[in-house]
């Protein structure tokens, strides 16, 4: 179910209605899932299955790992649960792409012989719900967590509806406990936490859905039709085109991906869950490193303490720790999709940590001289970023790798024609005048911290009159052909 | 829950709906508008009809050409197209009541691979709970389609009046042709060699057509087929021409994959297709790689067209 079409918004308010009717904790719990479960069947069918699959497997590898007595069968448990669900996630994600690959390395070979492809489907989330499982096993493994005995929180850790289909990636330590009442460790004879709608709560979550659609359906969606007329062909373009298509593409991916991490903030807060926010200004970052403090923080903290932890992080060799950035960014390019132009854009970024870790070694006082301290350096070392940020939007959004290839030079070396530009301007005023919205928006938000805290703090007359001009903007400029979320592919 | 919050919440989504509506039945969608028009008022005539059907690259015939042609050999017939862009089977069908009071004696409808393209993969309906009510009650679920932004965008436009901002193109209107308003690049060819030139970025390279079980929008054709049958309508199917440019960018997969449709709609159904996909394909007559102009010196596609309405009414 897509979060912006009229099918979500009865599906909640009657979720809500229900849930703050009916008072009985058992039953609040048992809906939660059954709704969780339902949201997933209604886009994805029989591929529900999988999903019971995840639940099912780790739930009862988890206990057996806490259960077992010696690092060797705790470790053999640890393999058979990650050789499960890898296992699923490459079947149904890589297999294609894989014996695609065997197949052109054949023809290399002259062998005649073509492997068929299994044409599967993409089952939705199936990156999203495999992390989080995988994660609560690895936290068990470590003895971090405890694992949970009740089989339906753990089913809810799995498919909670808000984050189901593109996160933010949940960790069980920090959602698991929210389901009881005692705070602590997995206390599964503590009673279960009724699911109150707070006043404060419900404010804030609406307002953060609010912005959440706003982000999706008035810039992402208006942004769209710019970004695939630059992109469905960009041979020939100019650079300043080329540069205008990467800027349009990263405001649309920020607008879509960040909306739907807003919408399943709000809608997680309004049922009093807390769920970890994924975005904090990442077009402000001032390094790459800093950049991925920003940006899908769930995936990133996610891949550092689950990947980057397990290769030896930064306690080996220096050329190690380089390495290591490198496998992660390339196994994060590759977790977006199985497709060559997303291992660019992971080895992209990879390279851009391990440069600027190489930078930070070698000149270890750099970050406090005077320029970077400055108000000029701060925006020198954002521009410096962003360039480089932009310049992996178009591995991320251009597949043909021709295509690819011409856009990325285009937009490294200049050619400084601005003929295309300005008829890519004209033809597509509408997308322009909302990319220069955006960005003084984006603006005012990076100075004015906390935005949907204050607005929800709104007297209620001047709150309404809010969201009543977000709606209509959203309304107003709906095409009536709801875009679907970048990230429900992956 | 607070009540307070629930009113405020409840204002501000039923103004905005309000407001939404109100400015839609103000501005309606100038599609919209010109097909409330036509089928409200159909034009009064004692002959038969003969509708064309179809999306942008039935818009390009000459629908004059065709009636000239057609009423040499029947004067009792009047040929209307009612082709519009981005028209696909899922849309036409839902209309098909309007088009049924129209009583047409002959349809032919024009389809091609943008019709079938693969983001409208068919995902076993009946498995489905949004379509279940639609699968039990055998009724179309499809949403109605409404484009709040091109109405918007045209009020600003009009507000703004000869400023450039966001200003649309020049257009004008042919006679029998009600929802396919033509602008200039329409009617002007492009050399075949400047065509040429566009190898790699048209269209088509980007255009994946899935197989025929795989695709929702055969099961909306083969549904129109069967309700025109129904109700003794002569229907015959054209595949719409495209440039030798944009037929050699598409995969081969699509291309594979559309021949499969075709031969899936003929074998199943009692109808005759015509193929013209690549029959002009190498002639002088475009607009661009994937419409026809419309011109004088591009009469052959609106004369073969012609013909098949003169083989469905000897039929």
């Amino acid at each position: 179910m897509l979060f912006n079409t009229p099918d979500f918004i009865i599906f909640f308010i009657i979720f809500l209605t229900t849930i703050a009717i009916v008072k009985n904790r058992e039953f609040q719990h048992i809906f939660l899932l059954i709704a969780s479960y339902f949201f997933f069947y209604y886009s994805s069918n029989y591929l529900i299955v999988l999903l019971l699959y995840t639940t099912i497997w780790d739930f009862y590898l988890g206990k057996a790992i806490y259960a077992a007595n010696s690092v060797k069968k705790k470790k053999a448990l640890l393999i058979t649960s990650l050789a499960g669900n890898l296992g699923l996630l490459g079947f149904f994600k890589y297999a294609d792409f894989a014996i695609t690959q065997f197949n052109v390395l054949g023809h290399q070979f002259n062998v005649a012989e073509q492997i068929p492809l299994l044409n599967l489907a993409l089952p939705i989330a199936i990156s999203f719900y495999t992390f989080h499982s995988i994660g609560y096993i690895i936290d068990i493994y470590r003895g971090q967590i405890t694992p949970t005995k009740s089989l339906r929180d753990y089913a809810i850790f799995v498919a909670f509806f808000p984050q189901l289909v593109a996160g933010p990636i949940l960790r069980a330590g920090h959602f698991l406990p929210q389901l009881r009442q005692k705070l602590e460790n997995f206390q599964t004879n503590a009673a279960l936490r009724q699911i109150l709608i707070e006043n404060t709560n419900l404010k804030l979550g609406i307002t953060m859905m609010t912005l959440g659609f706003f982000k999706k359906m008035f810039f992402a969606d208006n942004v769209a039709p710019m970004v695939n007329d630059i992109f469905a062909n960009p041979m020939g373009l100019d650079s300043f085109t080329i540069m205008l298509g990467a800027i349009a593409f990263g405001i649309q991916i920020y607008g879509d991906f960040s909306g739907y991490s807003d919408i399943a903030l709000g809608a997680a807060l309004i049922l009093g869950l807390k769920i970890p926010i994924n975005f904090n200004k990442p077009y402000f970052a001032t390094s790459p490193s800093d950049f991925w403090r920003r940006w899908h923080i769930s995936l990133s903290t996610w891949l550092r303490d689950y990947l980057y932890v397990a290769l030896g992080g930064n306690r080996k060799s220096k050329p190690r720790t380089y390495f290591n950035l490198m496998t992660v960014m390339f196994l994060g390019g590759l977790w977006h999709g199985a497709a060559w132009n997303f291992v660019v854009w992971g080895l992209l970024h990879g390279a851009y940590l391990a440069i600027h870790k190489v930078l930070v070694d070698l000149f270890p006082g750099a970050a406090k001289n005077k320029f970077f301290a400055s108000k000029a350096g701060i925006v020198f070392s954002i521009l410096v970023t962003q360039y480089l940020v932009f310049l992996t939007w178009i591995s991320f959004r251009v597949q043909n790798f021709d295509h690819m290839t011409y856009a990325m030079q285009k937009y490294i070396i200049l050619d400084f024609q601005t003929t295309e530009t300005l008829r890519f301007i004209v033809s597509h005023k509408f997308p322009f005048v909302i990319m220069i919205m955006f960005i003084i928006l984006h603006v005012i938000s990076y100075k004015k911290q906390n935005l949907p805290e204050r607005i929800s703090n709104f007297k209620p007359v001047t709150w309404t009159i809010f969201l009543t001009v977000v709606m209509m903007a959203i309304l107003f400029f709906f095409d009536g052909n709801p875009e679907d979320f970048i990230y429900f592919k992956f | 829950m607070n009540l307070k919050i629930v009113v405020c919440v409840s204002i501000a989504l039923l103004s905005s709906l309000v407001a939404i509506i109100y400015f839609q039945s103000v501005n309606p969608d100038p599609l919209m508008k010109r097909q409330d028009e036509f089928y409200s008022q159909p034009p009064e005539s004692n002959k038969d009809m003969v509708l064309l059907l179809g999306a942008s690259h039935v818009g390009q015939l000459n629908t004059t050409k065709i009636n000239e042609i057609v009423s040499e050999t029947y004067d009792n017939f009047v040929v209307y197209n009612l082709a519009y862009n981005g028209d696909n089977p899922q849309k036409r069908f839902s209309s098909m009541v309007k088009i049924l009071a129209l009583k047409p004696k002959i349809i032919v409808y024009g389809i091609s691979y943008r019709d079938f393209e693969s983001k409208t993969l068919i995902e076993n309906d009946w498995l489905r709970p949004d379509q279940l009510v639609g699968y039990i009650l055998q009724i179309d679920t499809t949403p109605f389609q409404i484009n709040p932004k091109l109405t918007t965008l045209q009020a600003i436009r009009d507000a703004v009046n000869d400023d450039e901002l966001f200003a649309s193109r020049r257009q004008m209107t042919i006679p029998n042709t009600p929802f396919f308003p033509y602008h200039e690049d329409q009617l002007v060819i492009i050399p075949n060699a400047a065509i040429n030139n566009m190898a790699g970025t048209t269209e088509g390279a980007g255009l994946f057509v899935e197989t025929p079980e795989k695709t929702r929008q055969l099961v909306y054709l083969k549904k129109m087929i069967d309700v025109f049958s129904d109700n003794e309508i002569k229907i015959a199917l054209f595949s719409a021409p495209l440039h030798q440019t944009y037929l050699a960018d598409l995969p081969d997969t699509s291309k594979t994959n559309f021949s499969l449709i075709l031969d899936d709609v003929a074998k199943n159904h009692d109808v005759k297709l015509y193929n013209y996909t690549s029959k002009y394909s190498q002639l002088n007559i475009w607009a661009n790689t994937d419409h026809v102009a419309y011109n004088k010196m591009s009469m052959v596609y609106s004369e073969d067209i012609a013909q098949i309405i003169l083989g469905e009414a000897g039929n």
